[in-house]
């Protein structure tokens, strides 16, 4: 048994509260950190001894620089050993040498790099004593590279300062501000430099490597459309030439595209139009969605209309909205590890509208909200889909069907919101 | 194995004994948590019953973290647990969006204040992997996180999650099989909710403008491989 140290009540000595004062009796932790300060007293005479006789030594020494080249270096003083070390937050005992970013052209950026001094036999924070013998710590980039080519991106950073509040063990941070002007890759190298009050010099360096991430936008002046040929043609070309983090929008005209469409080397983003008749851009052949990744393609505001047959069949992640798909046998079917997702989207005269048959799908969201079903044989047909969660369809409208939900895998469905008429 | 019967059979009768039940908060298949009044004092606490793993709460007994509600004890017999924990006083998230979303600087605020949450969840190895605005309380200026029902320490051995927890929409893609769900699952659910605090609307639907969207766009990223890499890293770049 213990006692409770706010009022006394007897407690088990499992207890971590007190039922009496209702307070927490258990000592918490703020910190991650734990000192070893009795194993410094045990030793610590020998520590101080060695300590008086390394100074001794180190005085009689001229002044020394130590660059290695890298984000690490090991700086012997007044018998320890301290590791200075560019890293990151989370785990400041890994030096971290190369830093790499993805940004979008004429985007400014700002990071900050961290420097973390360290005991280097227990990789316990030492940056408070370790900065008492420190004359100042600098910052700059010493070289900018871009295949050879003058660098089109602006780069600068800030001197270090040392600001507790926000990384707490950080010994400085330095802000790095960039802004690339076009695509490309670029290096740069971080130095930092330590100027100790004994005159001797520590250096780190870190490589700062930039990647523009491109963005394709295509509209009927960039390229023929007018046709299935020519933009499946387009499709090709870029998926033979565009990079796999590229994000590519495709405005089509508002043209009646026949015959089938074949998406099978990257997502792309197609987006409709009206004519000035309020006809929109319509889609009367299926549509394949086939490519590798996790990458989700958005089509928006487009028509599927359909004599039999399947209207999209996708076997990668897509995402309908504002589109209307009718007189298919099967408007839209999600297989193997794709996920279809539909918002506002209107769902006609179908044999089904939409099926699911997914064995371990890549779901986005289980949000089917704002569509119409009306007039189709089966509106909804769940098969398999793969996941427990529930599938919500709130605000949508099932109307006139022969049958709404034909939900023959069990699934459990969420139809708090949804409308039968 | 008898000290854990014996703490839950101990707190089973304290709270009998010394609490009286102001109103039940949530009751659902797993369980239910309910508002308690400590007679003596008069402190409002909450308890929790559910059937699950107790051990994320196990471990905050011994955390002190003014963004994380302060948790007094917590016993576990034959798959029950049972914890009793601070009661926070406050307007949930959820109940605030409904009104408008918020401003970048207030969701910005709100974002370092739930990665200052999550770093002590994960600097232990636990995953929230629940974390939606009705699991947010806002108390006055702070925001603490609450309900670690669905939360699990993260076990590399496991290929992927068996159980699906977590709120769709909110929840990262590899809670639904594709991998174990580690910190970074967490920061995708976080990325859903700062672009839901901007926009209302989910990622996929409506994106953050600006340079707040671009990180939502990192954080919800569906390999984790492409998210930031912790929650440190995420206050970094907002």
């Amino acid at each position: 048994m213990k006692a409770c140290p706010h009022c006394g009540a007897v407690l088990p000595d499992e207890a971590s509260f007190c039922p009496s004062c209702a307070k927490s009796v258990v000592i918490r932790e703020k910190s991650r950190s734990h000192s070893r300060l009795p194993a410094r007293i045990r030793y610590g005479l020998l520590a101080v001894l060695a300590a008086v006789l390394l100074a001794v030594l180190i005085w009689s020494l001229p002044p020394k620089t130590y660059d290695n080249g890298t984000a690490e270096a090991l700086y012997d003083t007044k018998g320890r050993t301290y590791q200075l070390c560019i890293a990151w937050a989370d785990t400041p005992t890994v030096p971290f040498s190369d830093r790499y970013t993805s940004t979008a052209v004429n985007f400014d950026g700002r990071y900050p790099s961290l420097l973390f001094i360290n005991d280097a036999s227990t990789g316990e924070d030492a940056a408070e004593e370790f900065l008492s013998q420190v004359e100042r710590i600098s910052a700059e980039f010493v070289s900018l590279s871009a295949d050879g080519k003058q660098p089109d991106m602006r780069l600068s950073c800030t001197p270090p300062t040392r600001q507790t509040d926000y990384v707490p063990h950080a010994a400085s941070i330095t802000y790095v501000d960039y802004c690339l002007w076009n695509d490309g890759d670029y290096e740069a190298q971080l130095l930092l430099t330590v100027n100790m009050k004994n005159g001797d010099t520590i250096r780190l360096r870190q490589v700062h490597h930039f990647h523009a991430t491109p963005t394709y936008t295509y509209t009927p002046k960039d390229a023929p459309m007018n046709t299935t040929e020519e933009l499946q043609a387009l499709l090709e070309e870029l998926g033979r030439t565009a990079e796999s983090d590229a994000e590519i929008n495709i405005h089509l005209p508002p043209v009646a595209y026949e015959g089938e469409l074949v998406l099978n080397r990257l997502a792309v983003n197609l987006y409709g139009s009206l004519d000035q008749t309020g006809a929109r851009t319509t889609f009367t052949g299926p549509v394949y969605l086939a490519y590798s990744g996790g990458v989700v393609s958005f089509f928006e505001s487009i028509d599927f209309t359909g004599s039999g047959g399947t209207g999209v069949s996708a076997s990668s992640r897509l995402h309908l909205t504002n589109c209307r798909l009718s007189g298919w046998d099967t408007a839209v079917f999600c297989s193997e590890s794709a996920w279809v997702n539909t918002d506002q989207c209107i769902f006609s005269d179908n044999g089904v509208g939409l099926h699911i048959n997914n064995v371990e799908p890549n779901i986005s969201d289980s949000r089917f909200e704002g569509n119409t079903f009306q007039g189709n044989q089966t509106a909804v047909l769940l098969e398999q889909v793969g996941v427990e969660t529930p599938l919500k369809f709130p605000s949508t409208l099932f109307s006139g069907n022969g049958t709404d939900i034909d939900n023959r895998c069990g699934q459990e469905l969420d139809l708090d919101r949804t409308i039968f008429q | 194995m008898r000290r854990r019967s014996f703490i839950y059979a101990w707190l089973s009768s304290v709270i009998q004994l010394e609490f009286e039940e102001v109103r039940p908060l949530k009751e659902g298949p797993r369980g239910g948590v309910f508002l308690l009044r400590h007679k003596k004092t008069g402190r409002l606490l909450v308890f929790r019953r559910f059937s699950g793993s107790g051990e994320v709460y196990r471990k905050l007994l011994h955390y002190s973290c003014r963004n994380l509600p302060e948790v007094l004890e917590t016993a576990e017999q034959e798959g029950k647990v049972l914890v009793l924990e601070e009661f926070i006083q406050g307007d949930t998230l959820d109940f605030l969006l409904k009104a408008a979303p918020l401003s970048p600087k207030a969701t910005r605020e709100i974002i370092i204040q739930l990665c200052q949450a999550l770093w002590v969840l994960h600097s232990f190895g636990a995953v929230h992997r629940d974390i939606k605005p009705e699991n947010v309380i806002l108390r006055e200026r702070e925001a603490v996180l609450i309900d670690f029902d669905a939360a699990r320490l993260h076990k590399p051995a496991h290929e992927n999650d068996t159980v699906v927890l977590g709120t769709t929409g909110f929840a990262a893609p590899e809670q639904y099989g594709l991998s174990q769900s580690d910190a970074r699952a967490d920061i995708y659910s976080l990325g859903v909710l700062m672009n839901v605090m901007l926009t209302g609307e989910h990622p996929s639907r409506k994106l953050a403008d600006g340079r707040l969207g671009r990180v939502v766009q990192r954080c919800t990223q569906v390999n984790p491989e492409k998210r930031y890499r912790s929650v440190i890293h995420l206050m970094e770049a907002i």
